[in-house]
């Protein structure tokens, strides 16, 4: 409901006065602060939802995708930055990073007193400035937090300019909580405890960017704010609550057990591997096999698993043209998550695009709304998408916006009806059979009728579906379209409780 | 009839709805094109919101052509004005279609009917159907864990609204099935579960709880129909400081139970909601918790705006039998003594027929209406019960009437303001009732301190029975013979019908006036829900949920088809 109420709240554009809220999770397994967010834990973690562009005039909004975590030692922070120019060349410690594409993270620990409160500033080269801005602190202007460990993408380069092939970057870190002990109320956190903070976005030369979590009301840019800072709750989900939802998951055969988890560099290492050995016969990209089935779309597969993946790479299949193909482990596993990621749902892949802007597509000029229905707003003639990123992988879901179908989705066969006394009825069909027909039509009316009450029956045998979205958007708006609509998974939502 | 196939049904479209239509609706008939300006978007939205299918005018006037709630009309008479079907003819009756419910068991589900379109569900499920031919529109299936029945929808503006088996409400678009918004009631894990048909009271939807059986407090909650925010709750267990709390011995009010499982009824013009109370917990071990043990095993009346209580009746003080009072409070307007009342009848689970006065809960009167009674030798002046000692539940067993499963239960009973006679499905029998030491265990393991089991010494057996309303005299007595367990309910009609079921499967139209059966069907189904009637396009039909199906009957001689009254 909730989260229903924050999509309205954007999709109305109300102005974003109030404040962001999260609740904060603990890990049920270790985090290696690898800079890959590729950890089991991580998956249970919920998105905090889009950041904020108060102060942007021009230039692209790129998403910050932030995840927190928490146990009795660490906090756990996850930025993934959509970002197409990313530099950074600040490399002296307490430097003045945010000039360089940088993240932030300013806690308060206590809501009592917000105003104090305790700042991580973090460029992609991994440079990181501390501040404690707190009525106790008496020291030097900078701050030594003890133990933080953190990466980046691009962890200890001399510098990173920018490049036609940047696309993200990541951030991982862990804070020990006892750098807060002297504002927090319990330490370690109490289940239900609430600090406040907020994470922020900044810098770069093209496109640069100036964002936060939680929205900052200040007509320029003020990320000392503490006002602003968003709520967070600790929430302590009992370990055998986060491995049921995972049992859930796993009924369906798609047990992740890759090792390396499936993170973006695993996935594109696991291409670039796939590409070099697999090719010959499965197809590239795992796309057209000439020898062996494609290894990617939408049809059923024997072998679902990430073992049963590993088994049938590294032991090949008796009886079949497949050999045991005799790669490194770490390899056979990057291959792996590779193919899982050709199959993987929209939701689960890693697209980018602005899903800000694809949510004005779809209300605005893509035109979506006038059929579909995302969470109970939009127009009914169509499918229900507020699941549709669960539901599809990325590639149905562009051929849905691009391919003509092969005929009319029961459910969906646009129909004109005549009815004996020579009235019009013109909707889309949601049964028919050799006696009765269905019918839902434009107005959103449901008819019941017999055959016997209609002199004429036509079906259109296209679907009133457009399949040409790729022509009627630019490349950009199709990219951002389809970002938004790969968030859309309610079930996912669901089975990771935050109704 | 022709029928024709056409590539190029977009322009058709255009063309054929511009002629046809008033010039309004053309915006959104471009919109149907490959492109369109934002105005036509606006427009389609719009027409979301213009055509509200329910409105609250149409719940309180209970056109009889449609079935708007699990009672029918508000006041739960459960007695329809359609008159088509009647003594007459009733030997025509034929069934039209049959509905397979897929991975039903045993539905409890009562159709409701707008416009012809049938919503019925099972946990879980919700399947909208045509009413005139039994073919499905739309199904919705949540992903969700199992437990108890669900007894059937509410159905307000363009939304279907129905509780889960995880505890939530959920509102779907009733034209599409889409999901629209949910609420949670409560904790899934802690042992709750909603199967009650929710009611809709002017923008307003209330939501019920199970089970008390595990211990769990019960309340009563009212959601705005359209955002699903919770505008109030009612808590059926009163909390340290609140008015009868003291009928709890020491903390034994944290477990109390008192849940609302089963869909109370409403009078608009005092604006109060009448709902009925389950049981005390543990159920059978009283000693844990002296007192009264208020509301459970009470009716109690709460206004519809703030859900604040207004008055209460307590059936079953201190129940130690598990006799929920949340059989069908109906709300009849009669003469009581020579003057015309505001009256509350219940037959209730405990064996004695209630009339009270639903202004304030007055008790007016009371008196058996199962011969097997045994543990209350009379009501007192104010229609508390004057116990028997000896058949409370002991270590060895008790022999209690009526037994657990209680005189009736949840199967509705109904009033026919024609002959001003009260019907309903009654149970003679007994059981031994059996306590023992129990402790509360959160998470839904139930909380009974232990149970009953049939008294060998008498068969049990199923009736129907017409009562005076306001004395509770049989006037009539209809046993089903061969059947001995409870479930079906009971439908009036202007026809001078009582319909019923039976576990045997038997479906009945009996005369309202002499109770003898004028025609049967053999659904082959179990029955456990209670009947109801509507009317499309000039027919009446009568459906029943008969085991895994949903059953829908009309006159073999159909009227013919009705052109002219076309929506």
């Amino acid at each position: 409901m909730q989260r229903l109420l924050i999509l309205l709240a954007v999709a109305q554009a109300l102005p974003a006065q109030t404040l962001s809220s999260y609740d904060i999770r603990r890990a049920a397994a270790r985090i290696v602060i690898d800079g890959k967010l590729d950890d089991p834990a991580w998956r249970q973690a919920t998105e905090m939802g889009e950041f904020h562009f108060p102060w942007l005039r021009e230039g692209t909004k790129e998403q910050t995708v932030a995840r927190m975590l928490w146990d009795d030692e660490n906090l756990y922070v996850g930025y993934y930055c959509h970002d197409t120019h990313i530099s950074a060349f600040e490399t002296k410690r307490h430097g003045p990073v945010s000039k360089d594409d940088c993240v932030e993270i300013f806690i308060s620990p206590n809501p009592e007193k917000v105003t104090n409160y305790y700042t991580f500033e973090i460029n992609a080269i991994g440079t990181m400035l501390n501040r404690c801005r707190t009525d106790w602190w008496k020291g030097p202007p900078t701050w030594e937090p003890e133990n933080v460990r953190y990466r980046t993408s691009f962890h200890g380069l001399p510098k990173k300019e920018e490049s036609p092939g940047d696309n993200h970057w990541v951030v991982e870190m862990a804070i020990p909580l006892h750098n807060f002990a002297r504002d927090a109320a319990h330490m370690p956190p109490r289940d239900g405890d609430r600090w406040r903070l907020n994470l922020n976005r900044t810098g770069g030369i093209t496109n640069r960017q100036s964002s936060s979590w939680s929205p900052i009301p200040t007509p320029a840019p003020a990320f000392h704010t503490p006002t602003a800072f968003g709520s967070v709750r600790f929430v302590a989900a009992a370990p055998m609550q986060a491995a049921q939802a995972a049992g859930r998951r796993g009924g369906r055969n798609q047990r992740e057990t890759n090792p390396l988890g499936r993170g973006v560099q695993v996935v594109a290492d696991g291409r670039a591997l796939y590409n070099r050995s697999c090719t010959m016969c499965h197809g590239l990209d795992g796309a057209v096999g000439d020898r062996a089935p494609a290894l990617a779309g939408n049809r059923r597969f024997l072998r679902t698993s990430d073992q049963d993946l590993f088994d049938a790479i590294s032991k090949g299949l008796p009886g079949t043209a497949m050999p045991p193909m005799g790669l490194p482990g770490n390899d056979t596993w990057k291959i792996v998550a590779y193919i899982r990621s050709l199959r993987a749902s929209a939701y689960e892949d890693h697209v980018t695009g602005d899903r800000v802007a694809g949510e004005r597509i779809f209300w605005g000029k893509g035109n979506c709304g006038a059929c579909h229905t995302l969470n109970g707003r939009g127009g009914l003639l169509g499918p229900d998408l507020s699941d549709v990123g669960a539901g599809k992988t990325l590639a149905a879901l562009k051929e849905t916006l691009t391919q003509p179908l092969p005929h009319v989705p029961r459910g969906y066969q646009p129909v004109v009806l005549t009815t004996a006394d020579g009235r019009s009825l013109s909707g889309v069909l949601k049964n028919e059979n050799n006696f009765s027909l269905q019918l839902l039509d434009k107005e959103n009316r449901l008819h019941l009728l017999l055959r016997e009450e209609l002199k004429d029956v036509q079906y259109g045998n296209v679907s009133l579906m457009p399949r040409d979205f790729d022509k009627t958007l630019s490349a950009a708006e199709f990219q951002n379209l389809l970002a938004f609509l790969s968030r859309q998974a309610r079930s996912r939502a669901r089975e990771d409780g935050t109704r | 009839m022709k029928i024709r196939h056409d590539n190029l049904l977009d322009r058709y479209l255009t063309v054929a709805a511009q002629k046809d239509l008033p010039s309004r609706d053309r915006e959104g008939v471009v919109a149907w094109g490959r492109r369109s300006t934002p105005l036509t978007v606006l427009f389609f939205l719009y027409l979301v919101h213009a055509s509200a299918q329910v409105t609250y005018q149409d719940l309180l006037k209970a056109d009889p052509s449609q079935w708007l709630t699990y009672q029918g009309p508000y006041n739960g008479q459960r007695h329809s004005l359609l008159g088509q079907i009647h003594k007459g003819n009733v030997k025509s009756l034929t069934p039209k279609w049959i509905y397979n419910v897929p991975g039903a068991s045993r539905l409890q589900s009562v159709p409701v009917v707008v416009d012809g379109v049938m919503y019925v569900s099972q946990p879980n499920e919700v399947h909208a159907i045509d009413g005139r031919t039994g073919r499905l529109i739309w199904q919705y299936r949540r992903q969700a864990r199992e437990r108890g029945p669900n007894r059937g929808v509410a159905v307000y503006g363009n939304k279907v609204y129905f509780g889960t088996p995880d505890a939530f409400l959920v509102a779907l678009d009733a034209r599409t099935g889409s999901l629209v918004w949910e609420a949670k009631l409560a904790e899934w894990e802690e042992g709750f579960y909603s199967p009650v048909a929710p009611l809709a009271i002017n923008g307003k939807i209330l939501a019920g709880i199970a089970p008390g059986d595990h211990g769990l407090n019960g309340f009563l909650d009212a959601y705005d129909a359209e955002t699903g925010e919770r505008l109030w709750r009612w808590n059926a267990i009163p909390k340290p400081g609140e008015p009868g709390n003291e009928t709890w011995a020491g903390d034994s009010w944290k477990t109390g139970g008192g849940n609302t499982w089963l869909t109370g009824t409403y009078d608009p013009e005092l604006n109060l909601i009448y709902w009925g109370i389950g049981n005390p917990a543990p159920d059978f071990d009283g000693d844990v918790r002296k007192g009264d043990n208020l509301y459970t095993e009470s009716i109690v009346a709460l206004d519809a705006d703030t859900g604040k209580l207004k008055w209460y009746f307590q059936n079953t003080p201190h129940d130690l039998h598990d006799w929920d009072s949340v059989e069908v409070p109906v709300l009849v307007d009669a003469p009581f003594q020579g003057r015309k009342r505001k009256l509350l009848v219940q037959a209730n689970r405990n064996g004695f027929y209630y009339v009270l006065d639903r202004t304030n809960g007055k008790f007016l009167h009371g008196t058996p209406f199962v011969k097997l009674l045994n543990w209350a030798s009379g009501l007192t002046p104010e229609g508390r019960p004057i116990r028997v000692p000896g058949v409370e539940p002991t270590l060895k067993g008790n022999k209690v009437c009526p037994a657990t499963s209680g005189a009736t239960n949840w199967m509705s009973p109904a009033f026919n303001p024609d002959t001003g006679l009260f019907y309903v499905v009654a149970q003679e029998g007994c059981g031994i009732s059996t306590k023992s030491a129990d402790t509360f265990r959160p998470g839904g393991f139930p909380f009974m301190a232990t149970g009953y089991i049939e008294s060998p010494e008498e068969p049990w057996r199923m009736h129907v029975r017409a009562l005076e309303l306001t004395t509770g005299k049989l006037v009539w007595d209809y046993e089903q013979i061969g059947s001995r367990r409870y479930g079906a309910g009971l439908l009036s009609t202007a026809g001078g019908l009582i319909f019923s079921g039976d576990d045997q499967g038997f479906f009945t139209a009996l005369d309202a006036a002499s109770g003898k059966a004028l025609w049967h069907f053999n659904t082959g189904m179990r029955i456990s829900a209670s009947p109801m009637t509507y009317s499309f396009k000039g027919q009446q039909y009568v459906a029943v949920s008969a085991g895994v199906n949903v059953v829908a009957f009309a006159l073999h001689e159909s009227p013919p088809p009705a052109h002219d009254k076309l929506k």
